[in-house]
């Protein structure tokens, strides 16, 4: 298939807010999945890529302490994507491969085989980049991988102090979708 | 007794009425009237028709069931429509929220209401050759609203800094402005409106149009995605739809409902989706689904030194008018730590210490009465396929409307600010922000929208129009359309009380019809 402008806009809409986030009830207790646990839509290879992406986000220590890595952010996305409609899905990872295929045009190495500070860097560059479409996918995806570290019930309770309504102690808010 | 409500009884507070919902059953009823649609239109309408004497259907796509979801991401999916991804594909792209569920867009606003202003209603008045919808007729509708739902401005101990902070800056600058008036009788400030109120407090139309309605005998059916618009002998007869789950978009049966007449109040991206969807493009005009308007919105944040925590207190409920300048709105909003580390474009350790720095941001979005216009069809698998041209106009009122905002944040005890504007910093003064905006074009924008209108507008001429003065479409007779899709034109204020003003006219006067 020939990308057109109109298929990256699509890609940019989709994750462009990413409150696209249409996690539903599946995503319940992603991180209790074992390592080795089944996949539910996104390959072994596109989870490691968004924990890559979480990593260079979310570096471990500071507080709170866990990486984005550690919080599994890629199997929270691979249950968020059960709750998306299948081309919405089929966009969203298109813009992930989209962006690792850019990763491997800048640095020569994918997003999983960076380390944190050359992801770090190419994320920088694309958050401002003056491409629209870039900048936005970019943008998107910071949101959906903070969205999934900060549902972390590790993570949760520690900004709970701040964002009282939003965060606390219940794992991850999404107790009752289950 | 739901009848025993009037203007002088306070605020209507009813339990959210019970629903039918999914199941892999096929399920067929009966009505005068089935409205499309469980939102402030479609909510009002149904209220109008069963005070008439009507037997109504009301059908909703989203659940039966509203649930306060504690994260943003869990929220969005279960009372968005689509599950937040809808975007107008334009250059930027922008995310436009509409809600879904018992109470619609209501479940997920701010509950900001106005009433629309007297030149705008004037222009819709020669726009559709009757004055259905003048000051004149409006007003009753909204006086009725207005006690209805416990408009007030919000109780000051609960108004939050950020909007305290907004109305400080621009009375000291001589701005017209001050707190919103919501319909939140019973708001406990706790700033999370966009998750769905967790306290009850807010005035979402399930708890009083809709509630009211189902007490006079309205059947509700949910987690119903309509897809078709039954027609015979030229008139439409019906609608019908697959239930759908509400967590797992599993499918169920088919739903159908045969009626009289047939509301359509899906709202301003939902109806003419669905119009398009259900093949009816052709019976109903070149201009259904175009002349969209948007309300788009660019934020100015600033950073204090004081704690603001723009996240707690009444949900947006602050505003101020620029000076010399029609149809641009700045007011307060909220958003939770997500988007505003995203605004940040912070990565690494930047990210944690910008977590505990997030307290002291305060922020403003302004809000422009576009000129630009869009149009709304649908893809092949039913969502919503949205189009729109930016005005360049409309980009230069944001700026200067960004502008007058960081004036007033700066004014009211920001140390500096800034915008999600691409090419941009961090500035002491407003002029400095006026002039680093000065260059860019929209594409260095991020905007959003949550005010989508005037995609089936109303009108004289059928080439130019979907429906007539009365509601009713020209191309079909017994389908009608009550919801802010309807509106002529950009109407420069937040929609959600003009348009259940509009959908109570046309019921009353449907149930009037008989």
């Amino acid at each position: 298939m020939m990308l057109r402008r109109r298929h990256l806009l699509a890609v940019g809409a989709i994750v462009a807010l990413a409150g696209a986030a249409s996690a539903a009830g599946v995503v319940y207790s992603w991180w209790e999945q074992p390592p080795d646990a089944p996949l539910r839509h996104l390959s072994v290879d596109e989870v490691a890529v968004f924990d890559a992406i979480a990593e260079a986000v979310f570096p471990a220590g500071g507080e709170p302490a866990l990486s984005g890595r550690e919080a599994k952010v890629g199997r929270y996305l691979d249950a968020l994507l059960g709750g998306m409609i299948p081309t919405q899905r089929d966009l969203f990872r298109l813009s992930l491969h989209g962006l690792n295929t850019l990763a491997y045009a800048q640095a020569g190495a994918t997003l999983s085989e960076l380390g944190p500070e050359g992801v770090g860097a190419l994320l920088r560059g694309w958050l401002v980049s003056s491409d629209t479409n870039l900048r936005g996918i970019a943008q998107s995806l910071h949101v959906f991988v903070s969205m999934a570290y900060l549902a972390h019930p590790e993570v949760s309770p520690v900004i709970a102090a701040q964002f009282g309504c939003g965060f606390g102690s219940e794992p991850g808010g999404f107790g009752h979708a289950g | 007794m739901p009848g025993d409500w009037d203007a002088s009884s306070g605020p209507l507070r009813l339990a959210p009425p019970e629903a039918a919902g999914f199941s892999t059953a096929d399920r067929e009823e009966r009505a005068d009237v089935v409205i499309v649609g469980a939102g402030p239109g479609g909510a009002a309408a149904a209220r109008a028709l069963a005070l008439a004497g009507a037997s109504v259907v009301v059908v909703e796509e989203g659940p039966s069931r509203r649930r306060y979801e504690r994260h943003f991401g869990p929220a969005m999916r279960y009372h968005q429509q689509e599950g937040g991804a809808m975007v107008a594909l334009t250059s930027p792209p922008i995310p436009i929220a509409a809600g879904r569920g018992l109470g619609g867009g209501s479940i997920i606003n701010s509950a900001i209401a106005w009433r629309a202003p007297a030149s705008v209603l004037d222009g819709w008045t020669e726009a559709i050759g009757s004055d259905a919808f003048s000051s004149a007729a409006m007003s009753p509708a909204y006086d009725m609203l207005w006690a209805m739902l416990g408009i007030a401005t919000p109780r000051l101990d609960i108004a939050g800094e950020n909007n305290t902070l907004i109305v400080r800056g621009a009375n000291a600058l001589g701005y017209e402005g001050g707190y919103l008036e919501r319909a939140t009788p019973g708001c406990t400030g706790c700033g999370v409106c966009y998750y769905g109120c967790p306290s009850g407090g807010k005035a979402s139309v399930d708890t009083n149009l809709l509630a009211d309605a189902a007490g006079r005998g309205t059947r509700i059916q949910a987690e119903v995605r309509v897809d078709r618009i039954l027609v015979e002998n030229g008139r439409a007869c019906g609608v019908s739809g697959l239930m759908s789950h509400p967590d797992t978009n599993e499918p169920g049966g088919r739903y159908t409902c045969k009626a009289d007449r047939v509301i359509i109040a899906a709202g301003g991206i939902g109806t003419p989706r669905l119009l398009h969807h259900a093949g009816l493009a052709d019976t109903l005009g070149p201009a259904l689904g175009e002349g969209l308007h948007l309300h788009p919105g660019n934020a100015v944040l600033g950073w204090c030194d004081h704690e603001v925590m723009l996240w707690k207190g009444a949900t947006q409920a602050a505003y101020f008018h620029p000076p010399d300048m029609h149809g641009v709105l700045p007011h307060t909003f909220s958003a939770p730590p997500e988007a505003l580390l995203a605004m940040l474009m912070v990565t690494g350790q930047d990210t944690k210490a910008a977590l505990s720095r997030l307290k002291h941001l305060c922020g403003c979005v302004v809000m422009v009465s576009d000129t630009g216009s869009g149009s709304v069809r649908a893809w092949g698998d039913g969502r919503a396929r949205i189009a729109y041209d930016f005005a360049y106009s409309d980009v230069e009122r944001i700026k200067t409307g960004m502008f007058h905002t960081a004036r007033v944040l700066l004014e009211g005890g920001a140390r500096e600010v800034f915008a999600p504007v691409h090419g941009t910093g961090s500035y002491t003064s407003a002029e400095q922000l006026r002039d680093a905006l000065a260059p860019l074009t929209i594409q260095d924008f991020v905007l959003y929208s949550s005010h989508p209108m005037s995609s089936c507008r109303m009108g004289r001429d059928p080439l130019q129009s979907v429906l007539g003065p009365t509601g009713e479409c020209h191309g079909l007779g017994g389908l009608f359309v009550a919801d802010s899709s309807i509106f002529p034109t950009s109407l420069g204020v937040n929609p959600s009380l003009t348009t259940m003003a509009m959908a109570t006219l046309i019921g009353q006067r449907l149930g009037v019809a008989g």
